[in-house]
């Protein structure tokens, strides 16, 4: 097995992309306001703080982490051409994202609560912080249970990523197309179909209502919630897509250009 | 002395039929020329070799070990095909870096040989190569890793003749410094024709030929003469193809001659490989009467 050369190979290789994706947000949020401002003669206006505070920066990581993880056929080319199967690929590829969510979701959270917080004043950083911070009384329980919480969604976003990255791996480029187009609409509709039945009155007070409330944790003080459910959902979900992106993995081939 | 052997594989894309129930073993410390038609399979069997593509049915094991999903074995080959695996935005220098990690050494003394002589710079980025000079490149990287079976798909694609020649000389050095298995996928049979200790004809995504080229020429026989009596003498021997000037004939046979009397009038020699290959690629008469 060559899992540490890939291991290497593929952390350096994608630090170097999430670092690049970082530096265009960057500066498409900061600069590219400060810039027009400067062009526009309307500099009074610009405010770092007003920015700051309205730019989900955390957030931001997530959705890195998941177009990163969506983008695994170029990284099979070169492993495949050089002698590495598929389940060393894999097991390289989750070490690597593995510590990419460690060192995101660390980083993520000193920044909010050394910057974020002290800057503007505001709590509610992250769903956790917004929902289920109230559930602990100690402070330092708390912020273990934020981390554990916000790696626990990094970790769903990025084997989603994987998981829809490769799937589509498995098609032509004319399918992954079509499924590209026709997925978003299909899915669109239904979820636009199932929250309508949802919120309908008829739904209500039945097992669905209950089995969410269950889920997002609802207690019977009010405003405040139980993470344990949705922590353990989130578990059960990531180990499954964990699963299903292996299968994936195993079927990778090269394509026909 | 390792042994890649090739087992009952078949593969098909839709209902097209590319390989079927092929079988070939492959020695180690000799050159294979893998000969076939545009279409005949051999892309698609050295991607099954290599574990690029998966095959409908059969294996492909090396040491009597399955390469399927297997490190140490798919490390002992490495394919080199028209097809581009690496980054357009590395350097070269990067890819043999990132080369070198993965199959644990490179060979770097020559591939920096290689370079200066094929003049090719080594900080491009792989994307800026030109048909040529990629082909170039990924020889360099086939003749620098230490493998025990090196593929080469249409090695000399894009490159002009001298470089052909350039390449074709620095690999029987190489293969003379190191002996390794080559198999070597190409149209240009002429060019391979002095290099190839074994030939393997591919058809339709069958077997047709796979003995050494020493062998195969052995039975190579063009029998010239006035065609009534090229024609008598050639009678119920596998003629695989034949060429009329004017009166004169010449039947081209594979296989073995008896013992029958050769007429005065006619005249025997051997033929090249090319010819052999055309003539039993072909749907002349007789082509399917093949010896394998």
């Amino acid at each position: 097995m060559k899992t540490k050369q890939v291991t290497k190979y593929l952390f350096r290789r994608q630090i170097i992309i999430l670092g690049e994706m970082y530096l265009v947000t960057f500066v498409t949020i900061y600069l590219l306001p400060f810039l027009l401002s400067l062009i526009t003669g309307t500099l009074g206006s610009y405010s770092f703080t007003n920015i700051l505070k309205n730019s989900p920066i955390s957030g931001f990581f997530g959705f890195f982490m998941f177009v990163l993880a969506a983008l695994s056929y170029e990284n099979f080319k070169f492993l495949i051409q050089n002698g590495i199967s598929r389940t060393t690929f894999f097991e390289a590829q989750i070490s690597v994202y593995g510590i990419f969510v460690l060192i995101g979701n660390s980083v993520n959270l000193l920044y909010n609560y050394a910057i974020y917080v002290p800057m503007t004043h505001r709590m509610s950083f992250n769903l956790f912080m917004s929902g289920y911070r109230y559930f602990f009384s100690n402070g330092g329980v708390t912020v273990l249970m934020n981390f554990i919480f916000s790696a626990l969604i990094l970790a769903m976003f990025t084997l989603m990523g994987m998981t829809i990255g490769s799937f589509l791996s498995l098609f032509s480029k004319t399918m992954q197309r079509v499924l590209l187009v026709a997925v978003p609409i299909v899915g669109g509709v239904t979820l636009m179909y199932v929250v309508g039945a949802i919120s309908n009155a008829a739904f209500r007070y039945t097992w669905i209502e209950n089995f969410t409330k269950f889920i997002l944790g609802y207690t019977s003080q009010s405003g405040v919630y139980n993470p344990f459910p949705v922590m353990v959902t989130m578990f059960i979900l990531s180990a499954v897509m964990l699963f299903i992106v292996k299968y994936l993995f195993s079927k990778k081939q090269l394509k026909r250009e | 002395m390792s042994m890649l052997e090739v087992s009952h594989v078949s593969k098909s894309f839709g209902s097209k039929n590319v390989l079927q129930d092929v079988t070939i073993t492959f020695d180690e410390g000799k050159i294979y020329g893998l000969l076939g038609r545009n279409g005949a399979g051999k892309s698609t069997l050295l991607n099954i070799m290599t574990n690029r593509t998966f095959a409908d049915s059969g294996e492909v094991k090396i040491d009597s070990e399955n390469i399927n999903d297997n490190d140490a074995k798919l490390g002992l080959m490495f394919l080199m095909s028209e097809v581009n695996l690496y980054s357009n935005g590395s350097t070269l220098d990067q890819i043999i870096a990132d080369t070198e990690m993965m199959y644990g050494s490179f060979d770097h003394q020559l591939a920096k040989r290689l370079a200066t002589k094929f003049e090719l710079d080594m900080a491009t980025k792989f994307g800026k190569l030109s048909t040529g000079y990629n082909s170039i490149f990924k020889l360099i990287l086939a003749l620098c890793v230490p493998v025990k079976f090196v593929l080469l798909d249409e090695p000399v694609l894009g490159l002009d003749a001298n470089h052909r020649e350039m390449f074709y000389s620095e690999l029987i050095d190489s293969f003379t410094n190191n002996p390794r298995t080559f198999i070597i996928s190409t149209h240009l049979i002429e060019e391979v024709a002095n290099l190839i200790s074994d030939v393997i004809v591919l058809d339709e995504g069958r077997i047709m030929l796979d003995q050494p080229v020493e062998e195969v020429l052995a039975k190579t026989h063009s029998v010239v003469g006035p065609q009534r009596d090229v024609d008598a003498y050639t009678k119920g021997l596998n003629v695989i193809g034949h060429d009329d000037m004017g009166n004169i004939r010449v039947n081209y046979v594979y296989g073995e001659l008896d013992d029958r009397r050769l007429p005065d009038t006619v005249q025997l020699s051997n033929f090249d490989l090319q010819k052999l290959f055309i003539f039993l690629t072909n749907q002349f008469e007789g082509s399917r009467h093949y010896e394998n």
